[in-house]
């Protein structure tokens, strides 16, 4: 790969491209390709540092520090507070998260193109289907296979089997997985297929560079066209990185609002409509052994409830995150530690309606405002009574909510039951994470309502483009990895072909 | 003259923060002691030079001022009834506060309690020789 490590650029420095690109995750790497393919010059500038899968760590903490950013402790303001994930790495979010593949389901597109018709021939399905399939080619994006699965998700399909909610082994970007549980870490063996080891690499053999460890600060524009970015290395450099086509943000659905805001482009909703997917998960305990860190780190998953905006995984992970998991502290804690080979934890993401806010703060960090809604947390709650329901079918012994006034522990169905109309209303009872963030920067035909046009490009400024997910108009339910490759292509097979 | 003041002021703040990183470890330990009969070390000895390097270099700021007034909070509010700091209870009274802080009706404190076990966990998940024994035992 065509490398320059913004640690050792201690000096001011100008590099141009024809085109440059904010952020290394799926976005900024399938936008990098098209474009490169077609022959443009094209700079990537990812803040995170580069790792390869010989670098990554077993433990979770030490695999926080090096690839999430803020350590996994970036939180939402708001009542309940909430971790959200990101990856900070080459590669970006790809880089840690779970490999799962999902297509653009075809009523979230249907409702976007309902609330704004000029979206169906800006983003025709035809063209996102096939993009998909050439991206579910390349990336060998497959179902689990049984043979690695393990255990944890084969007691997750007879949970769900018992309880008639259809199921299925999870589609994930992953060629011959050993089922060493170590996805959230880094795959070590090199078999999930991020960005850092696909899409990027094939950038680079068409001639793309890679800036990492370097932040950019902000977008060099003359209030009419974008010229490019500045940038600083982590070295301590300056750097101003010109495009002389365009400037694609890719930095992700909280990053890219800032990198507006913080350039004066405030026109439209920007930072606005900010939605996910929180998640809250149910630990089970069973008689025999599970060894949540073995197998498909997520190998299957409940898609029953998917339109009503519940969808249950497994959720494998590494025993320093399982063992917050275990129930108590002190003595107590101490001594559930012999129950960890024993514990299933399975979580259900669950598609809300809340919608916030993302802005910089004085010092330029990105602050999130987010509260769950009311419905939101009655489908919470339902999804922790199936999940618990599931458990208890698939064999558990007790199942352990972690809500706070709900109860101690479950180990009848019945109570299990009652969770979904009885348990908690108040967020701050549960302890939630938000994932798959989307809608910053939303796509439109009508500027008051909507950040960039149908072709990407930011209203207000021209060459400046937007390709992650803060272009998506709302959460899809769904894992959206897959669905930003490939809006993301299409933005750069237009950007390529204009030329 | 200034440079002797803030020189004094960095020995000042090296040494309140040795002393927070005491505390730190006391606490850990206190909420994830060492299980003797599967031979897992405390929290509080897993987090050791190594472990709060790599915290200091990556945790973002509310995670450390968290951390701190964690620290404080729960060593401290034991004073009010028992007139002694959280570390010199008896460990029966220790388990009670705890317990009592972990489901405590008010929010901060159960959120307080969380940082601390997330990150006694994490301590321990980074100990080899714990990693070991804790994903082999059977109960």
């Amino acid at each position: 790969m065509n490398l320059l490590d913004g640690a050792v650029l201690p000096k001011d420095g100008e590099k141009t491209a024809d085109f440059v690109i904010v952020g290394s995750g799926p976005a900024g790497s399938a936008v990098a390709r098209a474009v490169a393919r077609a022959g443009a010059s094209v700079l990537v500038v990812e803040e995170g540092p580069l790792r390869k899968p010989s670098d990554f760590h077993a433990d979770s903490f030490q695999a926080m520090a090096d690839l999430y950013r803020d350590l996994g402790g970036s939180l939402t303001r708001g009542p309940a507070p909430m971790p959200y994930l990101q990856g900070r790495v080459v590669g970006g979010t790809s880089v840690i998260n779970g490999a799962i593949s999902w297509r653009l389901p075809k009523d979230i597109h249907d409702q976007w193109c309902k609330a704004d018709p000029a979206l169906t021939l800006a983003l025709p399905f035809d063209t996102l289907e096939a993009l998909t399939d050439e991206m579910e080619r390349e990336l060998g994006i497959a179902p689990t296979d049984p043979a690695i699965a393990g255990t944890h998700n084969a007691l997750f399909a007879k949970g769900a089997q018992a309880l008639g909610i259809a199921h299925r082994p999870i589609s994930r970007n992953v060629v011959q997985c050993q089922g060493s549980g170590g996805c959230l870490q880094g795959c070590r063996h090199g078999r999930k297929q991020s960005m850092d080891l696909t899409l990027l690499p094939q950038a680079c053999e068409y001639g793309a560079e890679i800036m990492f460890n370097t932040k950019v600060l902000r977008i060099d524009h003359d209030h009419r066209r974008a010229r490019g970015v500045l940038a600083r290395s982590q070295g301590g450099g300056l750097w101003r990185l010109q495009a002389r086509r365009a400037v694609v943000l890719a930095a992700s659905a909280v990053q890219t609002p800032c990198l507006l805001w913080q350039s004066g482009l405030r026109h439209g909703p920007v930072g606005e409509g900010f939605q996910g997917h929180p998640g809250a998960s149910a630990a089970g305990f069973f008689r025999e052994p599970v060894h949540l860190w073995q197998g498909a780190t997520q190998g299957h998953e409940g898609i029953g409830l998917r339109q009503e905006g519940l969808k249950f995984e497994v959720l494998g992970m590494d025993i320093g995150v399982a063992m917050t998991r275990l129930p108590g502290v002190g003595q107590e804690l101490s001594r559930h530690l012999a129950l960890l080979p024993h514990m299933a934890e399975w979580g259900c993401a669950v598609k809300a309606q809340a919608r916030g806010t993302v802005r910089p703060s004085l010092l330029g960090r990105p602050v999130v405002r987010y509260q769950l809604t009311d419905a939101d947390m009655a489908k919470t709650r339902k999804g922790l009574s199936i999940l618990a329901q599931m458990l208890l079918a698939a064999g558990a012994e007790r199942v352990h909510l972690g809500v706070h006034g709900g109860p101690t522990e479950i180990t009848d169905p019945r109570q299990a039951q009652a969770f979904a109309s009885e348990g908690p209303r108040d967020p701050r009872a549960y302890a939630m994470v938000l994932t798959h963030l989307f809608g910053t920067a939303a796509m439109g035909s009508d500027p008051a309502r909507s950040v960039v046009g149908p072709d990407f490009g930011v209203h207000q400024l021209a060459q400046l483009y937007v390709a992650d997910s803060s272009v998506f108009p709302s959460n899809t339910g769904v894992n959206p990895q897959t669905s930003i490759l490939a809006l993301a292509s299409l933005c750069g097979q237009r950007l390529a072909a204009a030329g | 003259m200034i440079q002797r003041w803030s020189l004094r002021l960095n020995r000042h703040k090296s040494a309140s923060g040795a002393e927070v990183r005491t505390a730190a470890c006391r606490l850990l330990s206190l909420v994830l002691p060492a299980n003797q009969e599967l031979g897992s070390p405390s929290a509080g000895s897993a987090a050791n030079a190594a472990f709060w390097h790599t915290f200091d270099r990556s945790a973002p700021l509310l995670l450390r001022a968290g951390l701190t007034i964690a620290v404080f909070w729960l060593t401290w509010l034991p004073f009010l009834r028992h007139g002694r700091p959280l570390h010199r209870l008896d460990p029966a009274q220790q388990t009670a506060f705890l317990q009592g802080m972990a489901q405590s009706r008010f929010y901060v404190h159960r959120q307080l309690t969380l940082v601390v076990k997330l990150l006694a966990s994490l301590a321990l998940g980074t100990d080899a020789g714990a990693r070991q024994v804790l994903m082999q035992r059977r109960p």
